[in-house]
């Protein structure tokens, strides 16, 4: 008897509960799914846990751009969802002051739940606070923390959400503004291209001869780096791109792990980790061109061309050009980059388009709300 | 099952009596001040500083910024029990250039239980620990990291401490000024914890607000006591040097601070009514005296 009316009490609220959530949002549930061919998340799951509103406040956060200087662009103007939120084939990236540009090509947003930095030279190794870069930046958006927090203050509908979502801690603050939009993008988990199916076993996927072939080169000539079921080691290394010309400063993951706020370029090209960078994810590769820190190819075939060891663009052989990149023979002479004959990198180039994921491309629950 | 009604009635009722009468109580008398800190400085901003650089020679300097963030305020009893303060309470910016006349900044803390107390630390910084570990737990932090100490592009994106100093010299046409931003970064760690060992035994109860009187010796950031870790000011910051150097500097800026001494028996003060935030110098109920 008691225990009967427990459960009819407990399904009374669950209708309830579920009840509330479809009037107010269109009946749809942010459930985060790890998928089961991924390696452990490094979202902190127990400090900021993904909730349905805590993901629509992210979301609508995301696409405001009251989050810049003079309210100019949103987050979504470099990191658009078509593209894996990157900036649809720009190389790099105009912020708020037009003529402007930042110095780095903007990175897919996928997956973040699972990476261990960010930002190509791993500047930021926690999600919350990476939008701090972004936001703050004088070529990015521009703005300071307490003029967005002043900003959204100011309206009604976000403290109406900020309270939903934090509760009795739901002041419209830096902490949660970060928190909410790390919501938004520690949902964004890009595992259902093609390539997981199969891999998978799922609906009744099939590789094509040419893509079984390209997976299979891809494991032997590209998955040193390109490592695991994210596409990355989430190591940072110099794959021997040569200084840009036009950008001088860029001193790559030595301005990171430099202990000298102060360190001139000089002073940082001569660290190990001077033109580093983070080996970036090849999920949806196929739509997030053009590619490198600096967005300086804008095709595939090229970079396949640079990877490999006897066409042009070549590698630069920089003091510190990661090893998996040097083919060294008997007399000690070097050759850069990594064998590949013309019709092994159309293989590989079927197999990286078995990446694209469709799905993550076209979810509605990521795309602009307003 | 009428038994049980009455029961949930007059529970429910007393319930309400007793949350109704307790939040008359808390908006009469407010949030009392345990105690209060007065940060007086050796320094105003503009005034003159007289440091040695890296070939011996003396500089005469002003000071044009002098600021820091202290987190993790923990008062220790007289029993060696720790009280760690939540630092979305007692974390502080403390800016001289927020100073009253005597180069003092004055923060209010709450919430430190009654007892007999020896000694208060605190952080210089946010450690890696506090920076890694809770959001909701920096909710403070990260407002007082807005007014220009943040390194938004750091892992660790608080700046700990900012000296600058401009150099008076006038016969090199580039004199070296001083200007020091302490965080951890890449391998270098300059989070510090200051402990400050009271004069006399701190009584906190609800009748009093004590206040304690610290001097902050900027100069001996650079002098200490021991000089051996002297540090020539022109020797790190925007030119580099080695870790050594600004290792020292961190460990010499946790050293000057001391309790200087104690007004044990100050009258209790209520939050409510002392200007709110970090910046507040006037104190009314405390009174005016002179330090020897």
């Amino acid at each position: 008897m008691k225990y009967r009316i427990y459960s009819i009490l407990a399904i009374l609220f669950t209708l309830l509960g579920c009840q509330q959530v479809e009037e107010d949002y269109q009946a749809f549930q942010m459930h985060v799914e790890l998928p089961v061919n991924f390696p452990e998340p490094t979202y902190p799951f127990g400090d900021n846990p993904i909730t349905t509103d805590g993901f629509i406040l992210g979301r609508k956060l995301f696409y405001d751009p009251r989050l810049s200087l003079g309210n100019g662009i949103s987050c979504a103007e470099c990191h658009n969802q078509s593209h894996a939120f990157t900036h649809h084939g720009h190389d790099l990236s105009e912020g708020v002051h037009p003529g402007v540009f930042g110095t780095r090509n903007a990175q897919p947003i996928q997956n973040m739940a699972f990476m261990k930095e960010f930002n190509w030279d791993g500047s930021k190794d926690k999600l919350w606070d990476q939008p701090l870069v972004p936001i703050t930046d004088p070529v990015e958006m521009d703005e300071t923390m307490s003029n967005v927090i002043s900003k959204l203050r100011s309206d009604d509908s976000y403290k109406k959400m900020f309270s939903t979502v934090f509760g009795d801690q739901g002041a419209i603050n830096s902490v949660n503004l970060l928190k909410a939009l790390s919501q938004f993008m520690g949902a964004l988990i890009s595992s259902n291209a093609k390539y997981d199916k199969y891999s998978r076993g799922e609906d009744g996927v099939v590789f094509s001869p040419i893509e079984k072939q390209g997976l299979s080169l891809f494991q032997q000539k590209c998955a040193s780096c390109h490592r695991g079921e994210l596409f990355t080691s989430q190591e940072f290394v110099n794959n021997g791109i040569g200084e840009h010309p036009n950008l001088p400063n860029e001193t790559g993951r030595a301005s990171v792990t430099s202990s000298n706020p102060f360190a001139t370029v000089d002073e940082l090209k001569r660290s190990e980790d001077y033109y580093k960078f983070k080996v970036p994810s090849l999920r949806n590769v196929e739509k997030t061109y053009p590619y490198m820190h600096d967005g300086r190819m804008v095709l595939l075939t090229k970079v396949l061309d640079f990877y490999d060891d006897d066409t042009s663009p070549f590698l630069t052989r920089m003091d510190h050009l990661d090893p998996r990149l040097i083919q060294t023979d008997s007399d000690g002479k070097e050759t850069l980059g990594i064998p590949m004959t013309e019709d092994e990198k159309v293989a590989i180039l079927a197999f990286l388009k078995t990446l694209t994921d469709y799905e993550f491309l076209n979810d509605e629950r990521y795309a602009n709300p307003n | 099952m009428n038994f049980l009604k009455l029961y949930l009635v007059v529970v429910c009722t007393a319930a309400l009596i007793i949350s109704c009468s307790q939040n008359e109580i808390s908006t009469k008398e407010g949030t009392q001040v345990s105690a209060t800190l007065k940060f007086q400085h050796s320094l105003g901003l503009g005034d003159l500083l007289e440091l040695t650089d890296t070939k011996s020679q003396k500089q005469s300097l002003t000071l044009d910024k002098f600021k820091y963030l202290i987190s993790e305020v923990q008062f220790t009893t007289n029993d060696n029990e720790n009280i760690t303060l939540s630092n979305n309470d007692a974390a502080q910016l403390i800016d001289l250039d927020f100073a009253d006349e005597s180069n003092t900044v004055t923060v209010h803390l709450t919430d430190v239980p009654v007892g007999d107390y020896k000694s208060v630390s605190f952080g210089i910084g946010v450690s890696q620990e506090v920076a890694n570990g809770s959001t909701e737990e920096q909710t403070k932090l990260m407002d007082l990291a807005e007014q220009d100490m943040q390194w938004a592009w750091n892992p660790n994106a608080y700046v700990f401490s900012k000296i600058e100093a401009s150099n008076l010299n006038t016969e090199s046409t580039v004199p070296t000024d001083l200007q020091v931003h302490i965080g951890n970064k890449g391998s270098f760690v300059g989070y510090r914890t200051v402990t400050m060992v009271f004069p006399e035994t701190l009584s906190l109860d609800s009748k009093v607000s004590p206040s304690l009187h610290i001097t902050v010796a900027i100069e001996k950031i650079f002098a200490p006591e021991n000089p051996s870790k002297s540090v020539a000011f022109d020797a790190i910051g925007a030119h580099g040097g080695s870790s050594d150097v600004t290792s020292n500097f961190a460990d010499n800026f946790a050293s000057i601070f001391q309790v200087h001494h104690i007004h044990p028996t100050e009258q209790a003060i209520y939050l409510e009514d002392v200007a709110e935030g970090l910046n507040a110098n006037e104190d009314s109920s405390s009174h005016t005296h002179s330090h020897e």
